[in-house]
C-alpha cells in the first residue's frame, strides 16, 4: 500500500508566475479588483531549469526559498518519532532538503523504474500525432461543479490552443462572481500558457476548477486534439 | 472503439470525488465493476465516519454513545491513524481538538481515498486518480509515458493554479483557509500561520494530516517536516512560498 511516489518534475507556471512575465497585462493584475492578496511572491530564480522543458514561463516561476531551520518560536513542536505505518518508516531515499541554490536534482533522489519514460515525457499536446493540423473551435461539454455549471469553448490553430472562453461560469454567490470576473480571465491565460493539456488532476479547493479543466477537456476531445 | 479515460464523479461527503481511470494500456472491461466497488465503498464510508448523521458510528463514539472498543475494525484503525499524526506532528493535527468532540474527518478522506486506490488496484487497473475534493491520490500514468500532473489551486483563488507537481505513484493532499473551522482545531498557544499547505508522498492518509499541521505551523513546519523521508511540501504563508522535498525542487 505505502508505495514510494515518483515525483518527478514541477512543470507548470503558476499564474501568478505568469503574471510576472507578462507586464504588459494589467487587466490580469492580481488582487486590484478581487479584495485579496497580491500575487505569491517570486523569491528565487528556478534553479531547475532543466526539468521544465515545456514551460515558456517557467523561467521565473520557481517560488523556492529555503526553508530555514532556525527556531524562531518557542511553540513549534517537535514531533516524536515517525510511528510505524507511516510512509517514512520505508526509509529508502534520501530526501534533499530544498535550496535556494541547490542543485537542481531532487529528481535523483528517487530514481524509479519509470522515471526515464516520463521524464522523456512532453507533457503537452505535441505528443499527439499531428497537433499542427489541427484548427478550429469547440465547445466542451458542460460540468456542474458545487457553485454551478462551468463549459468553456476552446479554439486551436496550428495544433496550439490560441484561445479558451469560459461559456459558463458559476455566478450564484460572491465566491464565485469574483471568480468569474476576475481569475477567469487569469486562469485563460494561466491555459494558454501551459497549453492547458499537462493538467491531470488538481489539488485544493476543485470545485470550478475541475469543471473547468473537464469541459476543456471535452473540447479539445472534440477536436481530436490531446483526446 | 476502446475510450481511453473513464471519469466517474461521485458526490458525496459534502464533496465531489472523482475516480479518473485512464485506459491507454488496457481495456475498459474491468471499470465498470471496478467503479462501482469503488463508489461502494464511498458510501460505506459515509455511512460509518460522517459527523453530519447521528447514525454513524463515529457519531455515535464522538457523543459517548459507543466506547472505544465498540467501533469495529474500521474506526480503530482510523483512531490509531489519528493518534499517529497527532504525535507526528506534536499536536498540530489534532482531531479531539474539534469542537463537538472528536472528529476524524481530515484523515478519514485521505484514508478512504486510499482504500478506494487499493480497490481499483486489487481489479486490475494501473492507471488511475482518485481525488477527494482536492487530496488526491494517483498510481501509473496520465497517459503513454506522461506522469500525473497534479496542479496546487492558488489559496485565495480555487480557479488558479499557482505551482503544480508531477507524480507517478503518491498522493497530493491540500489544506487552505477555506478550510478554516471545519475539522481543524488549532491547538492552544498556535495560530494558523499558512494560507495553504500542499504536501505529497506515499499515501493520502498521512498527507491529508500533514496538510491541515502544515496549514497551521507555516514555514516553521520544516523544523519536523523535513525529517520525514518520502515527502515534500509547500505552503504560502502571506505572498511568500515555502517548499521542501524533491516534489518541489
Amino acid at each position: 500500500m505505502k508505495r514510494t511516489p515518483i515525483v518527478l518534475l514541477s512543470t507548470i507556471a503558476g499564474v501568478a508566475g505568469v503574471l510576472a512575465l507578462n507586464p504588459d497585462g494589467s487587466d490580469l493584475s492580481l488582487g486590484a479588483s478581487s479584495g485579496g492578496l497580491g500575487p505569491i511572491s517570486q523569491q528565487s530564480p528556478s534553479s531547475s531549469e532543466t526539468s521544465r522543458p515545456t514551460d515558456t514561463a517557467t523561467g521565473v516561476t520557481t517560488p523556492r526559498p529555503s526553508a530555514t531551520h532556525s527556531s524562531t518560536a518557542d511553540s513549534t513542536p517537535v514531533p516524536s518519532d515517525v510511528p510505524s505505518g507511516t510512509p517514512s518508516s520505508s526509509q529508502s531515499t534520501a530526501r534533499p532538503i530544498t535550496s535556494t541554490t541547490s542543485s537542481p536534482n531532487a529528481t535523483t533522489a528517487k530514481p524509479t523504474p519509470t522515471q526515464s519514460a516520463t521524464h522523456s515525457a512532453t507533457p503537452t499536446p505535441s505528443s499527439t500525432p499531428s497537433p499542427s493540423a489541427i484548427n478550429g473551435s469547440a465547445t466542451g461539454s458542460a460540468y456542474f461543479v458545487r457553485y454551478g455549471y462551468v463549459q468553456v469553448k476552446v479554439t486551436v490553430s496550428n495544433g496550439k490552443i490560441t484561445d479558451v472562453q469560459a461559456l459558463q461560469l458559476p455566478n450564484q454567490d460572491g465566491r464565485s462572481y469574483q471568480i468569474s470576473q476576475t481569475v477567469e480571465p487569469m486562469l485563460r491565460q494561466q491555459v494558454l500558457q501551459a497549453q492547458s493539456g499537462n493538467i491531470s488532476g488538481v489539488s485544493g479547493a476543485t470545485y470550478t476548477s475541475t469543471g473547468y479543466y473537464e469541459s476543456l477537456q471535452s473540447a479539445l476531445s472534440q477536436l481530436g486534439f490531446d483526446s | 472503439m476502446t475510450p481511453e479515460r473513464v471519469v466517474h464523479d461521485e458526490h458525496i461527503w459534502g464533496t465531489v470525488v472523482t475516480i479518473d481511470i485512464r485506459l491507454f494500456r488496457e481495456s475498459a472491461s474491468k471499470v465498470d465493476s471496478a467503479v462501482k466497488q469503488v463508489v461502494d465503498w464511498l458510501k460505506s464510508v459515509d455511512r460509518t465516519f460522517s459527523t453530519y448523521r447521528d447514525d454513524s458510528t463515529v457519531s455515535q463514539f464522538r457523543n459517548g454513545e459507543i466506547t472505544r472498543s465498540e467501533v469495529g475494525a474500521q474506526v480503530e484503525e482510523v483512531i490509531h491513524l489519528c493518534e499517529q499524526m497527532r504525535d507526528l506532528t506534536g499536536g498540530l493535527f489534532n482531531p479531539w481538538g474539534v469542537t463537538g468532540g472528536f472528529d476524524p474527518s481530515g484523515l478519514v478522506k485521505g484514508w478512504a481515498t486510499d482504500r478506494a486506490v487499493e480497490i481499483l488496484q486489487e481489479s486490475g487497473l494501473n492507471d488511475f486518480m482518485v481525488n477527494s475534493g482536492g487530496d488526491l491520490a494517483v498510481r501509473g500514468l496520465a497517459k503513454t509515458d506522461e506522469p500525473w500532473v497534479i496542479g496546487i489551486t492558488h489559496p485565495d483563488r480555487p480557479v488558479q493554479i499557482f505551482d503544480s507537481v508531477e507524480v507517478v505513484d503518491g498522493a497530493v493532499a491540500t489544506s487552505g483557509l477555506y478550510e478554516r473551522g471545519a475539522h481543524i482545531h488549532v491547538p492552544d498557544g498556535h495560530t494558523m500561520k499558512a494560507r495553504s499547505a500542499t504536501v505529497v508522498g506515499p499515501d493520502c492518509a498521512t498527507a491529508d494530516a500533514l496538510a491541515t499541521a502544515l496549514l497551521i505551523a507555516g514555514r516553521q513546519g520544516s523544523e519536523w517536516f523535513h525529517d520525514l523521508p518520502q515527502w515534500s511540501g509547500i505552503v504560502v504563508e502571506g505572498n511568500d512560498t515555502v517548499a521542501w522535498g524533491p516534489a518541489f525542487s
